[in-house]
């Protein structure tokens, strides 16, 4: 069986094959494609801060770890002994001086040079040329605001380059405040029978399931349940009909962008208006951080209520919980899931603890949303494969040819936003376009095209 | 022999308990429980030996669970809504309570019940998760009868192998 890209994704009717979501022979392609030559998420920078402390991931199928070398270089390489491949380096995270691998002691500095050989010159007679068996290093790894990266491609674009317009969300997310962001001590890890892709093409794009999938949660106890005191205490349980209403009329956009990446934002009814219902302190905090908001970041931005943003092809964020996470591939079908805090550094003691809390409440896996999205992937991706099933496309065609572009040069992207499928039609555009084997240079004309098509005055301006 | 009885009184109390949330008794369960009560569940990572103090999070960092009772109550509404999808059609549970300890707690009414805990969850045809790890209740005497005041859940897992956490531990 060969993979043919149109026919996965057709991108004209916004029709996906549910063969992306079971097929070895695509997942492999995807491993190859995607993983070995995008940027990927490896860490929050405050997770790396102090020379010698270190962070254990994955890009793809690969175990890296990350280090924060004696020169306050931030460095990635493969975990895995250049000897005979056993990890060097077996915790999550940690502060040390070196990695000693526990099967015949080689052992690798921060950077991941060999420092360290037993029986160097009795057993290697001097032969061992250190400097060729380091750590196999990922070649580019670069920090976005705070956020570590990595690539296995020396040929890809500059960081910068590769998130494009995706910046102007990130912006929002990491640098509201001059002192910027923290990761809050632990991430969440998590095993979900799902295909990858699922929940990334989920938080970019799909309001469309949440009156359906979180009707629960909405019922009880809307985003802000960290403390809903002028509740009196209990649970809500009938206004729920009204915040949906709210959420329907409230103006927003989505940012459908090449390369994979969009995002969709919910702009706040007037200034400050929507933050009544947070609890305190966090209210007064939103309030009061809006002038250097603006400030920073200009206009429309002070005026969101929220971004759900999916950088291609696994990171996703969800500003009004504080969270981000990764989509871990662990095969066609199964998908391990790491989710972060990130608060405010110069944040109160008391407003960090509120902001952990919204994403503990509602996106962590015991989180009042979290819970009910994962039955939903793990059925669809086990129905994907059937020899019946299979033949039978996604519909991914909502709103398809009744977009409308914005043209005010703040960001690509369309305002009638919310109620669409744009944004997941741009992800699986941006899958194709990778998968297909497209060098950079064609890479970057198909993203102008896309990115071009969709508003004639583009860039990013100040907004 | 105080001690001896003491202790299987907490087991019954344990059990009960645990009788409830297997038939989805949730109201009474959360009956169960103080009105200041805290409900927590820290996040447990791999760490070398010697940075144990790191292996668990702690109280102001991230946690699968960081409840009062407000919060324990909307748990218990949603569940009730009959939109909760991962608990529609409902799980079955099993909760398993052993090895109890009694130790001495901050106050004459209070006394810290440590236990080990195994909660089986199945769900549609063939799903299955087994929870494992240490549990330790504060356990306070209100009114003649034992309520829980704060539950700290120590789940044995680093990542955790589930896809979500529905259920109660």
């Amino acid at each position: 069986m060969t993979v043919d890209m149109a026919e996965l994704v057709d991108r004209d009717r916004g029709m996906i094959s549910r063969r992306i979501l079971w097929d070895e022979e695509v997942y492999q392609l995807e491993l190859d494609r995607i993983y070995m030559r995008c940027w990927l998420l490896l860490c929050h920078e405050s997770q790396v801060a102090q020379p010698g402390q270190y962070f254990t991931t994955w890009m793809g199928d690969e175990p890296i770890i990350v280090t924060r070398d004696r020169d306050h270089q931030v460095r990635a390489m493969i975990n895995s002994c250049r000897h005979r491949g056993n990890s060097v380096c077996r915790a999550d995270a940690g502060q040390t001086r070196a990695f000693l691998c526990a099967y015949h002691g080689w052992t690798y500095g921060l950077d991941g040079s060999l420092i360290g050989v037993p029986g160097d010159e009795e057993r290697y007679h001097g032969d061992l040329d250190r400097s060729q068996w380091g750590l196999i290093r990922v070649p580019r790894v670069a920090i976005y605001k705070g956020l570590v990266f990595g690539t296995f491609d020396p040929s890809a674009p500059s960081l910068e380059e590769y998130l494009g317009q995706t910046r102007w969300a990130l912006d929002y997310f990491l640098d509201q405040r001059a002192g910027g962001t923290e990761a809050v001590g632990g991430v969440y890890k998590w095993l979900i029978k799902s295909n990858w892709k699922l929940g990334a093409d989920n938080i970019m794009g799909d309001n469309y399931h949440s009156a359906v999938t979180h009707r629960s949660a909405l019922m009880v106890g809307h985003m802000t349940l960290a403390r809903n005191e002028h509740r009196n205490g209990q649970p809500l349980t009938d206004a729920a009909g009204e915040t949906r209403g709210a959420r329907r009329a409230r103006p927003g956009f989505t940012a459908p962008l090449g390369w994979g990446h969009g995002f969709m934002t919910d702009l706040q009814l007037a200034e400050g208006s929507d933050f009544a219902e947070y609890p305190e302190p966090l209210r007064s905090y939103y309030r009061e951080t809006q002038p250097e908001i603006e400030r920073r970041l200009g206009p429309v931005r002070a005026r969101v209520k929220k971004i759900n943003l999916t950088v291609f092809p696994n990171l996703c964020v969800n500003t009004s919980s504080n969270t981000m996470r990764v989509w871990q591939p662990r095969g066609p079908q199964q998908t391990e899931v790491w989710l972060w805090t990130v608060v405010d550094k110069d944040a109160p003691a008391e407003v960090k603890r509120l902001m952990r809390q919204a994403g503990q409440r509602h996106f962590s896996p015991a989180g009042l949303f979290e819970q009910d999205d994962m039955d939903n992937w793990e059925l669809a991706t086990r129905s994907a494969g059937g020899r019946v099933s299979r033949n039978f496309p996604l519909h991914y065609a909502m709103g398809l040819g009744h977009e409308q572009w914005a043209t005010d040069g703040v960001v690509t992207r369309q305002i009638n936003a919310i109620n669409d499928e744009s944004n997941q039609r741009a992800y699986y555009t941006g899958w194709a376009d990778f998968m297909s084997g497209a060098d950079w240079d064609e890479l970057r004309r198909r993203r102008e095209a896309w990115e071009g098509a969709a508003q004639p005055e583009r860039g990013v301006a100040h907004g | 022999m105080a001690d001896l009885l003491l202790r299987l009184e907490i087991e019954d109390f344990l059990y009960a308990e645990a009788e409830l949330l297997d038939n989805r008794r949730y109201e009474e369960w959360l009956d169960l429980f103080t009105e200041d009560c805290h409900y927590w569940m820290p996040i447990r990572s791999t760490r070398v030996a010697g940075d144990e103090e790191h292996e668990l999070t702690r109280e102001w960092e991230n946690s699968y669970f960081d409840d009062d009772k407000l919060t324990l109550r909307q748990r218990v509404a949603k569940l009730g809504t009959g939109f909760a999808w991962s608990e529609e059609p409902p799980s079955r549970t099993r909760h398993v309570v052993s090895n109890v300890r009694i130790r001495a707690g901050a106050s004459p009414d209070e006394l810290t019940a440590v236990c080990n805990f195994i909660t089986y969850r199945t769900r549609l045809s063939t799903d299955e998760d087994v929870w494992i790890g240490e549990r330790h209740d504060t356990l306070r005497k209100v009114d003649g009868r034992w309520m829980i005041a704060a539950r700290k859940i120590y789940l044995d897992q680093a990542v955790l192998k589930s896809k979500n956490l529905s259920s109660f531990l």
